[in-house]
């Protein structure tokens, strides 16, 4: 039941690519994510700004219309706070997301998050200290991903 | 009975003018770094983990600690925001005893070090606290000294009134027990009577994924010697030959987060224990193994 569902989120996937550096993390470490960076986009169900980590909860819909509800974590409060000004109300339902995340490598819709804007691409969240590295490498990663992006966006001749 | 209409009036404004002062910035937010020269002052400051490494770098800038006079003999202060890692080279082979007390602590999944007592927030006990603590604050008073952690957000007392160490502790205790002396500009700490459900330090390495353990025989020394004002080095020595063939050091250093002070991250078991289930557990391969 797992495989299909991870297989259904990544059709929406956008991009997929490696992150390098790999973090400890208290709690679990990250041994639970794959490598491989997706991106969802969906609809904010539930945000937890709370400790241990904030969690975000969204719906992500794919071209045939099936909804899986993605679980993704972040750093904790305070940790954001420092990450680039993430506050209690940064997110609440309803709210249209794109989530560039770690998916579990054992295929459940659960995950460690790196980025989050809203649907009109204006940033949330640039990096997230929960998906590893240095500030430097996370600022790399982002620019990484804008490139990534950029090219992906750019007219086709 | 005159005099309360009078010092009222001086009072009043002044109550206004300091409450203005006080609560006219948010928790958290960084306009203008206003107080960099020490933690307390108007204003509410950042948490040490409210902070990046591009606010760390402004705030010590701002308050110059690298030439900034100091006082030797005062080590009060926020330092760091995640504590000092232990010297995992300076590991030394493990007692068969050891060894078994280890092998108890191995996670019973690959994917996350399920018996951390960290995951239900149980204490970290000390040194966990000293190597893993989200910001440690010093306070200094004329009897003791405070240690804060933020992780958890505890304290523990280092008595510097001249007792001794119990010989033979009545209860164990998390943070043990702690006595504190000055030798020259080295602050020097004793510490014993340690629970030991708690781990030194979360493991990962050739032995296995787990904790390392002690027992209550454990004892710890510190020496902290403050630099310059933003730098304490610190040196911790673990003794425990049931468990350790020889004593453990590590030497390290902490900086002062001269713009920064201790929050409230408690670690609430409730929340800890949803979090587990909420999405830890269901990322893993099986999700059946549940704490």
């Amino acid at each position: 039941m797992r495989r299909p569902m991870l297989v259904t989120a990544s059709l929406v996937a956008m991009v997929v690519f490696p992150i390098l550096n790999l973090p400890v993390q208290a709690h679990h470490g990250t041994a639970l994510w794959s490598p491989d960076e997706v991106t969802l986009k969906g609809t904010v169900v539930e945000y937890v700004w709370r400790n241990p980590h904030v969690l975000v909860i969204w719906d992500v819909k794919d071209d045939k219309g099936n909804v899986v509800q993605w679980t993704g974590e972040l750093a904790s409060p305070e940790t954001l706070m420092g990450d680039g000004g993430m506050t209690k109300n940064s997110l609440k339902p309803g709210d249209e997301v794109i989530i560039y995340v770690r998916p579990a490598k054992s295929g459940a819709p659960h995950s460690v998050i790196d980025q989050i804007k809203r649907a009109d691409g204006t940033m949330v969240l640039r990096w997230s200290r929960q998906a590893g590295g240095t500030d430097e490498e996370r600022a790399a990663r982002d620019r990484a991903r804008e490139a990534r992006d950029a090219e992906a966006n750019k007219p086709k001749n | 009975m005159r005099i309360f209409p009078i010092v009222s009036i001086v009072t009043f404004p002044c109550l206004l003018g300091f409450g203005s002062a006080a609560l006219g910035q948010a928790p958290g937010q960084r306009p203008g770094l206003e107080i960099p020269l020490v933690t307390p002052g108007p204003g509410w400051k950042s948490c040490p983990r409210c902070q990046n490494e591009a606010h760390v770098a402004e705030d010590r800038k701002k308050a110059n600690v690298d030439t900034r006079p100091f006082d030797a003999h005062d080590i009060s202060g926020v330092w760091g925001d995640n504590g000092i890692a232990l010297d995992m080279k300076m590991l030394p082979p493990l007692t068969p005893y050891g060894q078994k007390l280890f092998d108890a602590t191995k996670s019973d999944s690959t994917e996350w070090n399920s018996k951390d007592p960290m995951n239900i927030c149980d204490p970290l006990g000390y040194p966990r606290s000293f190597t893993y603590n989200y910001g440690m604050e010093f306070v200094q008073l004329p009897d003791r000294v405070l240690q804060f952690f933020e992780w958890g957000h505890a304290w523990r007392t280092i008595w510097t009134d001249g007792r001794k160490l119990p010989p033979d502790p009545p209860i164990y205790r998390y943070l043990g027990y702690a006595v504190g002396r000055w030798e020259g500009d080295t602050f020097i700490i004793e510490a014993n009577g340690f629970d030991d459900r708690s781990w030194i330090v979360e493991y990962r390495g050739s032995m296995g994924w787990g904790g390392l353990p002690h027992t209550p025989e454990m004892r710890v020394e510190e020496r902290y010697k403050r630099v310059n004002y933003g730098l304490l080095q610190t040196t911790l020595t673990i003794t425990d030959p049931k468990v350790y063939s020889k004593p453990w050091t590590t030497t390290g250093t902490a900086t002062l987060r001269p713009n920064a002070e201790i929050g409230e991250y408690f670690c609430v078991p409730s929340d800890s224990i949803s979090f587990n289930d909420r999405n830890t557990i269901p990322s893993t391969a099986d999700a059946s193994k549940r704490r």
